[in-house]
């Protein structure tokens, strides 16, 4: 078993489990933690793959997909946390799947 | 070089310089610092378009950095009409929302953001046309979800809060089904430049390795965040509780976005029956998306939720390409101008749509269509608006509409495929009748009580702009034909209709 198939098989499972977060739990805190499995299932994937070149260099590619990557979630994860703030002072849910009653509207 | 030769990445510094300085500068000068940004972009819009006619296909090396190294732009005919419909759909929208977010209380639709982050939204979009790189898209496609998300929840009420929010979570799962398709299909390939990819891609045994299974993954997601049915849920409450700009620029460009990513990477990159199954796969999802798309706008009470789900219907219509594209030569030609035509018709006559619906419930001061009649009296231009539109998503000649479902009807007869023909065909059917119910409302011999008409004509002339240049699209059809032949979509040598 190579050093990559661990990464990666490790990725798969990381990733899956993020989608279950963020399909299937109702919470939006659960949600926003499953995305940012989802992001960190991929990272390991992209990691992995750096040492993977024939002369023994390290691919530096995946390396800089990851850094932006990190980057992007983390600005996906702020607006989503900002919005799940927001939306708990206006209306008192904590997932956006409850219609929220004609009273909690402002 | 000389500055024609820049255009592309100026197409992406000018609204990001636009949004840094509306968001640097005080509140007093966001309307003209937005109004001249969109006056120059459609300025370089024009040039760009008029530059590849001239000269082909420009592949612009950012920084000097060539691929596979560097990331790439490449302004293809097709990326130059989405650049231009961008910027013409763009401009109405910047004019509308002048007069729709009152001066006197810039809070009143959120808080006063609207400008800089519809500068961003813009910047993205521009920056995913043009974008040659499969990594890039991801970036881009991000940059265009995080302002549309910000943008849908400008009011910050409940009902716009938990819109935004799901329309995020839907973003975000795509968002990570992409990289993950990424990074598979680097782990397999080792290369990210679309046009080095296709040549990958056509090496012997390429589809056995991972990358089919990174370019389903990726596939699957920019279905999502096209909104094709399935995977439409999030897309009727966003663009319905949006204020109405936001909801005319993402119902009319947001979409297409995603699906001109799709475009390229099932027609550019992977070569023909590369994931087998998967082009009649989108076609039925589309056949499906036009029939329940109009139903449900169908069902509607609320006139901003009618136009949204139009929207899902309309997208349907995209997706009947693929299984034509792989019978190649004329019809690939034939079925793909139709498709960006069609494309090129639904974001002028949803744009036009929206702000006129929009408009609509400013004037009778509620959203409930069933209780605007008599508007032909009350409101004639934005009756107009909406009839006018609606002859485009009906495809009655000589709106875009028609000159787009007459070439891929003719494609689909040519490829023997004549089942989309019916499918096509019953949409228009479909389109007339949800169009019709709202028609004879606003037409209604009765009145309702309106109220007050808000002085700024913009947000009747800005709709009306939009939805007369949709009703006439035809007469552009032979400028969208030369600019699909300057394409890396269709192989050289395709005698075009």
């Amino acid at each position: 078993m190579s050093t990559y198939l661990i990464y990666a098989l490790g990725g798969a499972l990381v990733f899956a489990i993020g989608t279950y977060a963020l399909l299937a739990r109702r919470h939006v805190m659960h949600k926003v933690i499953g995305a940012n499995l989802m992001g960190s299932g991929t990272f390991l994937v992209l990691i992995g793959m750096g040492n993977r070149t024939p002369d023994g260099v390290t691919d530096p590619v995946p390396q800089a997909m990851v850094l932006t990557g990190i980057v992007v979630t983390v600005a996906l994860t702020a607006l989503g946390l900002a919005i799940a703030k927001r939306y708990y002072s206006v209306t008192g849910l904590d997932n956006l799947d409850d219609e929220p009653s004609a009273g909690d509207r402002p | 070089m000389t500055l024609m030769d820049h255009l592309p990445a100026l197409l992406i510094i000018a609204p990001l310089a636009g949004a840094a300085l509306v968001f640097v500068t005080s509140r007093s000068v966001d309307r003209a610092i937005t109004c001249i940004t969109a006056a120059v972009i459609t300025g370089l819009a024009v040039l760009l378009v008029a530059r590849v006619l001239d000269g082909g296909a420009l592949r612009y090396e950012i920084g000097g950095w060539g691929a596979p190294l560097g990331i790439d732009l490449v302004a293809d005919g097709p990326a130059a009409l989405f650049i231009l419909l961008t910027a013409i759909v763009g401009s109405a929208v910047t004019a509308y929302a002048t007069g729709y977010f009152p001066v006197t209380e810039p809070t009143r639709y959120g808080h006063g953001l609207f400008w800089t982050l519809w500068l961003f939204m813009w910047t993205s979009l521009n920056a995913l046309f043009l974008t040659g790189d499969v990594f890039n898209v991801y970036v881009c496609l991000e940059l265009v979800g995080i302002s549309a998300v910000a943008l849908v929840t400008l009011k910050g009420d409940a009902e716009a809060l938990r819109a935004g929010g799901r329309y995020l979570f839907a973003s975000m799962l795509a968002a990570m089904t992409y990289l993950l398709g990424v990074a598979l299909l680097y782990s397999a390939v080792g290369q990210l430049d679309m046009e080095v990819l296709r040549d990958a891609l056509q090496q012997p045994g390429a589809a056995a390795s991972g990358a089919a299974v990174g370019l389903t993954l990726m596939v699957a997601a920019l279905v999502l965040k096209t909104a094709l049915v399935p995977a439409h849920f999030w897309l009727p409450t966003a663009h319905a509780s949006a204020p109405t700009p936001v909801s005319a620029a993402l119902s009319a460009l947001v979409v297409k976005g995603s699906y001109f990513a799709l475009l390229r990477l099932m027609l550019g990159v992977m070569p023909p029956g590369f994931l087998p199954g998967v082009d009649v796969a989108l076609a039925v999802l589309g056949s499906i998306a036009i029939v329940w798309g109009s139903v449900q706008a169908l069902l509607q009470s609320r006139i901003k939720q009618f136009v949204a789900y139009s929207t899902v219907a309309q997208i349907g219509y995209l997706f009947i390409v693929f299984p034509l594209a792989r019978t190649g030569g004329d019809v690939l030609a034939l079925a793909l101008g139709g498709t960006l035509l069609h494309a090129t018709a639904h974001g002028l006559a949803k744009a036009g749509l929206f702000l006129g619906a929009g408009s609509l419930m400013e004037r009778f001061g509620h959203a409930e269509i069933a209780r605007m009649r008599g508007a032909a009296r009350s409101a004639p231009v934005l009756t107009a608006v909406i009839t006018l539109a609606g002859v485009t998503m009906m495809g009655l000649p000589p709106s875009g509409g028609f000159g787009s479902k007459w070439m891929l009807i003719s494609a689909s007869v040519q490829a023997g495929q004549w089942w989309w023909a019916l499918v096509l065909g019953l949409g228009g059917l479909l389109a007339a009748a949800y169009m019709f119910r709202v028609v004879a409302v606003l037409m209604a011999d009765t009145a309702d009580d309106v109220g007050p008409a808000r002085a700024a004509v913009r947000l009747e002339w800005a709709p009306l702009v939009l939805a007369v240049a949709a009703l006439f699209l035809v007469l552009a059809a032979p400028l969208v034909n030369d600019l699909v032949a300057i394409s890396s979509l269709v192989p050289p040598g395709v005698m075009l209709p």
